[in-house]
């Protein structure tokens, strides 16, 4: 009786073969979104240095459809990237202090502070805006 | 009467004849009560008998019995025809691991990543021969000339000591097939349990094993290992705790060379 392993190959597109792995390439790519969309604020603050109109030319650029979707498909993306980081991050943290402090409460206070920042981030802007 | 039946696909290959593993159609008698292990054992006494598969326990505490279930790395002993039927149930070998025949794969792999975490209580004295320009402060034995264990003590590893070494975790995880060096979920949450032993002085010894590039940082946080494990050992939360750490180690080494130094 001789020996004569099979190794299976990855396939390329590994990462269709499994919802769970559906999941973790999306979770992943919700970067992504947060990059461009970053790239795109950085343009219109250069495009405020360049004067009024350049200003005005980003902002109408803004308006379009496209790029409001593009914004609410960021918006969905943080919240998922949001959602599936305050998850995972009890689970990092030293075991020591995760025995002492239960995971919810590490959540809770995560999202706690993120719902504070929002709200002071959204709150600043509407002061600014009126 | 037409008795109930129900279909399985079995992953097939047998290296004396085959260049390439290919599915086999089986259909048996359905038992409600039974396990996918309890439908292997029919097929080998009935249809059968060259079909190979590993078992033992019957009863979840061995780990010799994994197997991809429908695409989802399962123990065969506690997956349930009933939880399928009418379905038909789609058995493969553990993915990621070299396939012997059938449903037996090979595991010297994973056991020598075991045994590369250094798997056991390092006391003072071994720690101190390991690196003998390093302190140790000994465990205080008690009067009978071993450890007391608080149960907190025991409490921050027994997770990760809870592990059956079925190595589903290894055929659920991605990385694992880009990187075949990749130590893996079992044996780096094994690592962990030790280093987290009051008994334990060993941490400096795995630190090399543990953070290489084929320790935990091979990990993406896909976290489908822990998802499978039939223990709960979570051995993506042991790693990434270990990636916590060595980044902060990392940092510190810059800040205070000496202290940092690990
Ligand atoms: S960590 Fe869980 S899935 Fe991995 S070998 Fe141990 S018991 Fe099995
Ligand atoms: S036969 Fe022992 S775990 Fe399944």
């Amino acid at each position: 009786m001789s020996r004569r392993p099979y190794v299976r190959p990855m396939p390329a597109n590994w990462f269709m073969s499994k919802p769970a792995y559906r999941f973790y390439m999306v979770r992943e790519a919700s970067c992504v979104f947060n990059l461009v969309y970053g790239l795109n604020l950085f343009a219109g603050l250069w495009q405020l240095t360049n004067g009024a109109e350049a200003w005005a030319g980003w902002l109408a650029l803004q308006a379009h459809p496209l790029m409001i979707v593009f914004a609410l498909a960021t918006l969905a993306m943080t919240l998922l990237h949001t959602v599936t980081f305050v998850e995972m991050a009890p689970r990092v943290m030293p075991q020591q202090i995760r025995k002492m402090i239960p995971d919810n409460t590490v959540k809770a206070a995560m999202f706690g502070g993120i719902a504070v920042v929002t709200a002071a981030i959204i709150g600043f802007t509407a002061m600014g805006a009126m | 009467m037409t008795e109930q039946t129900i279909k399985l696909e079995i992953l097939r290959y047998n290296p004396e004849a085959d260049n390439e593993p290919s599915f086999g159609t089986f259909e048996i008698p359905y038992n409600e009560a039974w396990s996918l292990l309890d439908a292997l054992e029919y097929i080998k006494d009935e249809l059968d008998s060259s079909l190979t598969y590993r078992w033992s326990c019957r009863m979840a505490v061995c780990g010799s019995c994994g197997m991809v279930v429908n695409g989802r790395p399962q123990l065969g002993c506690e997956t349930f025809l009933r939880d399928h039927y009418p379905n038909t149930i789609k058995v493969e070998p553990l993915a990621n691991f070299p396939i012997e025949k059938d449903l037996i794969v090979d595991a010297t792999g994973f056991i020598e990543k075991l045994e590369s975490v250094k798997p056991y209580i390092i006391d003072a004295v071994d720690a101190m021969k390991a690196n003998p320009a390093k302190k140790v402060k000994e465990t205080p034995k008690n009067e009978i000339g071993t450890y007391n264990q608080k149960p907190a003590e025991l409490g921050l590893f027994k997770q990760f000591s809870m592990c059956i070494n079925c190595m589903l975790c290894y055929s659920a995880c991605p990385q694992m097939g880009l990187n075949p060096m990749f130590t893996g979920p079992a044996a780096l949450a094994l690592g962990h349990r030790y280093n987290l032993d009051s008994r334990d002085h060993g941490s400096d010894e795995r630190t090399e094993v543990i953070q290489d590039k084929n320790g935990v940082w091979s990990c993406t946080f896909v976290g489908y290992c822990s998802e499978v494990c039939p223990k709960n050992v979570d051995p993506a939360a042991a790693i990434n705790q270990n990636k916590a750490q060595g980044a902060q180690d990392w940092a510190l080494s810059f800040l205070m060379p000496r202290k940092g130094e690990k």
